[in-house]
Formats: C-alpha cells, sequence, structure tokens
C-alpha cells in the first residue's frame, strides 16, 4: 500500500468523521424543533385545560349564586310579601296608608320576578333541561320582550329537541348572550338574526345585527372593548371552535363560530 | 521532504490560534473550558520543543528527539480530557466509566516504562500502546457527549456551543489518530513515520481550529441552559 493510497484512505476516515458532525447538527436541530413544537402544543393544551377549568369554576359559582338568589333572597322576598298582605288587612283604616301599602306591594312584586329572572339568567336551566334551541328561544323572546328588538332565529339540520355535549351548548349559548348584549348595549341593533347549523362533524352559529357596526382592528386592539371578543375567543378555544367577524362602521356585525363535534355527541 | 516538515511545523504552530482566543476570551473561561485551556497549554509546550527542533533541523544545527515530549503530551493530555468530560457527563455510569478507564490507562502508561519511551529524555520510539488507548477510549467518551446532547436537546444553538466544537475537534483528532494506529501503520509496512506525521499534522491543525471554535463561543455558554 503506498503513502499516497494511506493519505487517501486516512482522508476518507477523516470525511467519514466530518459527515457523521454534520449529520449529528441536522439531526440534533430536527429533534429540537421536534420538541419545540411538543412543547408549544403541551403549552397550549394546558392553556385550555386552566381555561376550561376556570369556566367550569364560573359556572359552579354562577349556580351557586343563583341558588342563593332563588332559595334564600326569593323566599324572604315571598315571606316579606305575604307577611305584608296580612298587614295590609290590617291597616285598612287609613286610605293614605292604603295606596302606601299598594306601592310597596308592588316593589315587593317586581323585587321577586327581578330576583327570578337574575337566577334564571345566572343558570340557563331550559339549556340543561330541553337543550340549545329551546333555550335560546326563550332567552331571545325574553330580550325581545323587554327591548322589542327583532329576532330571527333559524336552525338547519337541528331537531328542536336534539342535544349536543353540553360543553358546546353552554359556549354557543353564553356566546350568544355576549353577542346580543353588545348588539344591544353598543351596536343600538334594531334586528338581530341567529343562525345554527349542525353538520356530522361540526356545528355552526351565525349571528347578524343591523347596529352600529365597529371597527374590528381598533376594537381588538383595546384591551377594555376588545374584553366580551377576547372572551368569545376564550371560550370557543375550549371547545377548538373557530372565530369569524365581519364588521366595518354603519355596516352592523357578521359574526360566524364553527365548532367540531365530538362523534359520540353528534 | 523539507516541505513536509514544514507542514508538520505549521500544525504545531498552529496552537497559537487557540492560544490567542484563550487570551483574548479568558474573561469568559469556566472551569470546563480552563480545564481544555490546560490541554492547550501542555500542546505549547510540547509544540515548543517540537518547533525548537524543526528550527535546529532547518539551521542545519544538531536538532534532538521530540519524542519524549509528545509521549508524555499523549498520556497527560488524555487525563486532562477524562477529566474534563468526567465534569460534562452527568451520568453517574459514565463518570464511573471514566475513573475506570483511567485506572486502566495508568496500569498500560506504566508498560511503557521498561521501553524507556517516557524515561528516557531522548527516546526515539513513539509510545506502543497509549496513543491507541487515549484515542480509543476519548472516542467512547467523545460519543457518550454526543448522545447526551441528543438526550437532553438543552443547547439552544449547537453550533455555538463551546463543547461541541471540543468534542467534534476530540473526534477528528482522536478518531483520525486511531484509524492511522490500527489501520494503516499496521496495514502497512512500508509506511514510514512520514507519512503518520501528513496525517497527524492534518489532523492536528484541524483540531487546534475546532478548539479555537469552543473558545471563540466561550461567552456564549452564558447565553445557553447548558452551562455547566
Amino acid at each position: 500500500m503506498s503513502d499516497l493510497q494511506l493519505i487517501f484512505l486516512g482522508s476518507s476516515g477523516l470525511l467519514v468523521l466530518i459527515v457523521f458532525s454534520i449529520l449529528f447538527v441536522v439531526y440534533y436541530k430536527q429533534k429540537q424543533a421536534e420538541q419545540k413544537v411538543a412543547m408549544q402544543e403541551l403549552k397550549a393544551e394546558m392553556q385550555r385545560q386552566l381555561l376550561e377549568s376556570s369556566l367550569e369554576v364560573q359556572e359552579v359559582e354562577r349556580r351557586r349564586i343563583a341558588k342563593d338568589l332563588h332559595d334564600e333572597v326569593g323566599a324572604m322576598l315571598s315571606m316579606t310579601k305575604m307577611s305584608f298582605n296580612q298587614l295590609l288587612k290590617k291597616i285598612k283604616t287609613s286610605a293614605e296608608l292604603t295606596e302606601q301599602g299598594k306601592t310597596t306591594k308592588e316593589f315587593l312584586d317586581e323585587s321577586i320576578s327581578q330576583v327570578r329572572r337574575i337566577s334564571k339568567e345566572l343558570v340557563p336551566s331550559t339549556l340543561e333541561d330541553f337543550g340549545l334551541i329551546s333555550a335560546l328561544d326563550e332567552f331571545i323572546q325574553k330580550i325581545h320582550i323587554a327591548s322589542g328588538v327583532l329576532f330571527i332565529f333559524n336552525h338547519e339540520g337541528i331537531e328542536e329537541s336534539q342535544r349536543f355535549d353540553k360543553k358546546i351548548e353552554l359556549t354557543i349559548y353564553r356566546i350568544a348572550q355576549e353577542l346580543v348584549n353588545n348588539a344591544l348595549k353598543h351596536a343600538e341593533a334594531q334586528e338581530i338574526t341567529l343562525k345554527l347549523l349542525a353538520k356530522t362533524n361540526k356545528i355552526g352559529f351565525i349571528f347578524t345585527d343591523n347596529g352600529k357596526g365597529f371597527d374590528l382592528e381598533t376594537v381588538k386592539k383595546d384591551p377594555k372593548s376588545g374584553l366580551g371578543l377576547r372572551n368569545i375567543e376564550s371560550r370557543l378555544s375550549v371547545v377548538n371552535g373557530t372565530l369569524s367577524i365581519k364588521a366595518g362602521i354603519g355596516q352592523g356585525t357578521n359574526t360566524k363560530i364553527e365548532i367540531p363535534l365530538l362523534k359520540n355527541h353528534s | 521532504m523539507n516541505g513536509l516538515m514544514l507542514f508538520s511545523t505549521v500544525s504545531e504552530v498552529s496552537i497559537l490560534i487557540p492560544v490567542a482566543i484563550i487570551l483574548l476570551k479568558r474573561k469568559y473561561l469556566g472551569t470546563e473550558l480552563r480545564i481544555l485551556a490546560a490541554y492547550v497549554v501542555i500542546t505549547l509546550i510540547r509544540n515548543i520543543f517540537g518547533v525548537t527542533s524543526d528550527i535546529l533541523y532547518f539551521t542545519g544545527l544538531n536538532n534532538y528527539h521530540t519524542l519524549f515530549y509528545y509521549n508524555w503530551h499523549s498520556i497527560l493530555g488524555f487525563y486532562i480530557i477524562a477529566f474534563l468530560y468526567f465534569r460534562l457527563l452527568h451520568h453517574r455510569n459514565w463518570k464511573i466509566f471514566i475513573v475506570v478507564v483511567c485506572c486502566i490507562f495508568t496500569f498500560i502508561s506504566l508498560l511503557e516504562i521498561p521501553s524507556g519511551s517516557i524515561t528516557d529524555i531522548g527516546t526515539s520510539i513513539f509510545n506502543n500502546y497509549t496513543y491507541t488507548a487515549s484515542s480509543l477510549i476519548v472516542l467512547i467518551i467523545v460519543l457518550a457527549y454526543f448522545y447526551q446532547l441528543l438526550q437532553d436537546l438543552k443547547v439552544e444553538n449547537i453550533t455555538k456551543f463551546p463543547y461541541f466544537w471540543v468534542s467534534v475537534g476530540l473526534l477528528f483528532y482522536f478518531g483520525g489518530n486511531l484509524f492511522v494506529n490500527l489501520f494503516l501503520i499496521k496495514a502497512a509496512k512500508t509506511t514510514n513515520q512520514m507519512t503518520w506525521g501528513i496525517i497527524n499534522s492534518a489532523l492536528s491543525i484541524l483540531f487546534h481550529f475546532t478548539i479555537s471554535l469552543a473558545f471563540w463561543y466561550s461567552n456564549s455558554l452564558n447565553n445557553t441552559q447548558q452551562d455547566e
């Protein structure tokens, strides 16, 4: 074996080591990138779970407050009303007192109905008992009576009694509440359209109002006015839903959400 | 012949590159890089003797044999590198492995005494075992460190990580030397020491370059998670 051949062999050996080093760097970077993606996914999942827990806690707290309002404050008000009725029968001597008593009784009636309303709004019992369509129907009926705003609600591919995953139903209901609230409070809308569409693997909800509209970018940048929007996004992230909003000043608002359906609940 | 010797001298002088970078980056050097700097210092001492001998040869004066220094360098250099990786490797088993192989290496080094390669300052023979043994052990340790890097994945930018370059340099230098010792010299009875010298010089230049990179990137250790 000549010296030249030996040098050639030596160089080849060195080349193998160089290739090893390059491959090591490439493989290292690839593994590092995979780890980074896995970490990001884990972080996102943890955030989602945290958000889900937070929403669950919120619902439990709402339920507790609603129960306390209904069972404690509501009962006390009813007792007060009954007691006051007895008192009213005994003070018929003075016309002035009778008139004052009637007014107080009206206040009591109003307080009882307000407590019932708040208690019912806190926990959508219709949603739990009869499902999304009934709950939304009841909700818009109440708002229509209170505000006079015209509501158009239709649903495609969903039967009246059809049920979905509890989380999905609650998410859509709460988002509908938030959107209706925004349309009345900020957009001063006179007509609101709600549409529910269900397919085999997803459920869609389209909300349209004819209000003042808003500039989406400005709202997103403003931490105060963008809070409602972020609430909607947070709720959707828990159920892997997506949100798209079309809005412009003087053009009303069109909000579309889509939530994938779990197989066992579709 | 003179050209080949000049190449060998250049490889010995190339140790000045890491020396210069050590001086430049001395305030960033942590414990491990100081250990590596100790390796550079003993290499510098060895090469000073080597270059002096080369100059004497070129000027026509009586030069002297430098193998004594090379032989001792291979022994001391091994202990320094073993100590460096004893600190860099986290796993207890690898630490035990390094301690055990250091004991074995001490025994192998003692076997060199009868030949006079480490006792006679004017020796003209290479150590019989320490070059091959140190190359083999260092290769195993370096590969273990590469494996650890892959397992941990803590280093943000591997190409700016000093110990990566140290390991790459050691892999080239000791891998190349092992290849030379085990296959080339043994396989070719006709091969003279000059061929070995060329390959060793090329590997030395490459090694000095990679450890220079290690010292150059020493300040990046403050930014990486594996600052140990």
